[in-house]
């Protein structure tokens, strides 16, 4: 049952993960040098290149929404780098208030041998 | 097996990371990335399914309070990235497109969607955290001593062929 599941699994990434790769190069096509006609849906998908849609529900979850293409991928880099440090940072400290709770049990430890 | 784990722990990390950014990728990315995500979280948990069932079944016994802790911020980051997932697909706009059917879902389940990302990636920090010293020993086995040795054989090449030239 465990490698039927396994292999389902697998299955769907490899589909999805090719469903993907096809939206990616799908894009890219769209994203081709265009001139002419083909310029406003060029302008409209560098509008949409980073996702942005406005905050169409009034929520103001998209604040951070109304940006144009360039500067829109660049808050994302600094977001990802945001989110990079975050996890490093939390790692860091969880690290540090380990190896420090382990030289306290050790410490206890062996101030208990003493006494014994 | 540990190799194959280390890979997909790394990847899955990498993956997350990325989809937290959908102003990054672009939606359409961002949604088949996080479904692609899904599936692979699915392989990762059954990959872990015998450490699950066997701290699971011992949880309120004796258990070292570590593996207690790593249990319970698992249980939290399951029922958050399951959140997650739900509300990315309810608000999804690629996924109903391809497929021919419509989601008229409500706007609260953006925010929910939003909450439960940030939620998410602090639980995700403290399961690497949590797991960091198993992570630092396969990286250091699998990634970083064989580059090391790459080089180190490389340098000593270059040390023996003077050598050579002076015999």
């Amino acid at each position: 049952m465990k490698t039927f599941f396994k292999l389902i699994s697998i299955l769907l990434a490899v589909t999805l993960l090719a469903a993907g790769l096809y939206q990616v190069f799908n894009n890219l096509n769209i994203n081709l040098p265009a001139g002419g006609e083909h310029q406003a849906a060029f302008n409209q998908n560098t509008n949409n290149a980073g996702g942005f849609n406005g905050d169409q529900d009034g929520s103001g979850f998209g604040q951070r929404e109304h940006k144009d293409g360039a500067s829109g991928a660049a808050f994302g880099w600094l977001g990802l780098l945001q989110n990079v440090a975050k996890v490093a940072a939390i790692t860091l400290g969880v690290v540090i208030m380990q190896k420090f709770f382990e030289k306290i049990s050790r410490n206890s430890t062996a101030a208990a041998v003493q006494i014994k | 097996m540990n190799k194959t784990n280390l890979l997909i722990d790394l990847g899955i990390l990498s993956a997350f990371l990325v989809a937290t950014q959908p102003h990054l990728t672009g939606t359409s990315i961002h949604e088949w990335l996080s479904l692609a995500l899904t599936a692979t979280l699915i392989i990762h948990l059954l990959l872990h399914w015998d450490w699950i069932v066997n701290v699971g079944a011992q949880y309120f016994k004796k258990l070292l309070h570590v593996s207690r802790l790593k249990f319970f911020i698992d249980l939290l980051l399951l029922v958050s990235m399951t959140t997650l997932i739900l509300s990315g697909i309810l608000i999804s706009r690629t996924l109903p497109e391809l497929l021919g059917f419509q989601l008229n879902a409500a706007r609260s389940w953006k925010q929910i969607h939003s909450l439960s990302s940030d939620i998410s990636l602090l639980l995700v920090a403290l399961h690497f955290a949590l797991n960091w010293n198993w992570v630092a020993g396969m990286s250091n086995k699998y990634l970083i001593s064989p580059i090391r040795r790459l080089f180190t054989k490389k340098s000593d090449a270059d040390n023996a062929l003077p050598l050579k030239i002076n015999q």
